[in-house]
């Protein structure tokens, strides 16, 4: 655990940086670039692409807040000054951030799947990296495990297994082979998104068990299926559904 | 709409660089970072002079991002206090002191009492 990135003095002004939201802001940013990068090559424009990025994004922020703000609605209500600092609800920036995609790319005309294609391995990147800023942050821990295991971790009075690593070097994994697929699906729009939501899902479902915070989350199965497992297994069945009903252009 | 991004850009980045304020700046700052893109992508195709809604794009980010780091930051300070605070409470030697000196304040303030009541 190493919260703090730096300290900022500028003579009276003094103000910590923490690493976690440096490596968010790190991973959306390498994301995007990655993403703008890409795009020539699925006929999407370099600045639709950068719009999309950033719509999904602000989308991402407003949706999360949103659906926090909905479930949390009774408690807001009784004390407004909760909106100074709402949490966020993941599943709800899934939506919000696909909504403002979809609306940019209907209104002028951007081939959705195309710039879905081009951006999944910066995105798999990005999250990889927003992942160790958990681990630097001391969020999203593992279960205690014996210390002399190699990679364990001291955090929260105990070894524990580092699983923000595990996810990051899984979503790593799954950017290289995104890369590497992308020549051969090209053709398929569609395809290398719903790979990436079917591959971050069942690298979700393995690294749930090794969780150590899963109580606060809570089950749907008790002991046996977390809510985030749920989760993932309806996103794994979307992505298939995804995957499947996407055919190669011009074979139709 | 370039303009209305980029006023909005400005007001979000000053908002988040003020302590505490991060939590009206990040709305402001998404609302410019929208209408700049969108703004910049109308003025692209009706040939029209784009550096207006660029700048707002431009400062949307950066009041963005600026937004987040201060709200990560808020909350990590928020949800330390609480462990804290918590920790506090169900510690029994920590307990045990509170409630010594809670008793000697409370026999002290009896002891004034009485004085007063004396004189």
């Amino acid at each position: 655990m190493h919260p703090e990135l730096f300290r900022l003095h500028l003579g009276a002004y003094e103000r910590p940086f923490y690493s976690y939201g440096a490596c968010i802001v790190l991973g959306v940013a390498l994301g995007i670039v990655v993403a703008v990068a890409r795009a020539r090559r699925y006929g999407v424009g370099r600045f639709d692409e950068l719009a999309v990025g950033l719509l999904g994004l602000s989308g991402g922020i407003a949706g999360s807040v949103a659906l926090y703000v909905i479930v949390h609605a009774r408690e807001f209500l009784a004390d407004p000054s909760l909106f100074r600092s709402p949490g966020l609800v993941f599943y709800g920036g899934v939506v919000g951030g696909a909504i403002a995609i979809a609306l940019y790319c209907r209104k002028f005309g951007v081939p959705m799947a195309a710039a879905a294609d081009a951006g999944a391995p910066g995105l798999a990147l990005g999250h990889a990296v927003g992942r160790v800023g958990c681990l630097l942050g001391g969020c999203c821990y593992g279960r205690p495990c014996a210390a002399d295991f190699p990679f364990a971790v001291r955090l929260h009075d105990a070894w524990r297994h580092p699983v923000q690593l595990y996810e990051a070097a899984g979503l790593l994994v799954i950017a290289c082979a995104l890369a590497a697929l992308s020549r051969v699906l090209r053709p398929r729009p569609g395809a290398l998104i719903a790979l990436y939501l079917g591959g971050y899902a069942i690298l979700r479902i393995l690294t749930e068990w090794l969780r150590g915070d899963d109580l606060e989350r809570g089950f749907v199965w008790p002991g046996v299926l977390s809510t985030s497992q749920a989760i993932a297994l309806g996103m794994l069945l979307v992505a298939i559904a995804l995957y499947v009903s996407r055919r190669p252009q011009g074979a139709r | 709409m370039g303009a209305a991004a980029l006023v909005l850009g400005i007001i979000g980045t000053v908002f988040a660089i003020i302590p505490g304020l991060f939590w009206i700046a990040i709305p402001l700052a998404l609302v410019g970072l929208i209408l700049g893109i969108v703004g910049r992508k109308a003025a692209v195709t009706n040939n029209q002079p784009t550096g207006t809604a660029t700048a707002g794009l431009v400062l949307g980010i950066v009041g963005l991002v600026l937004g987040i780091l201060m709200w990560v930051l808020c909350g990590l300070l928020v949800s330390s206090a609480k462990k804290g605070f918590e920790q506090g409470l169900s510690d029994p030697k920590l307990n045990q002191e509170f409630n010594k000196a809670f008793e000697k304040a409370l026999e002290e303030s009896q002891k004034q009492q009485q004085q007063q009541q004396n004189k």
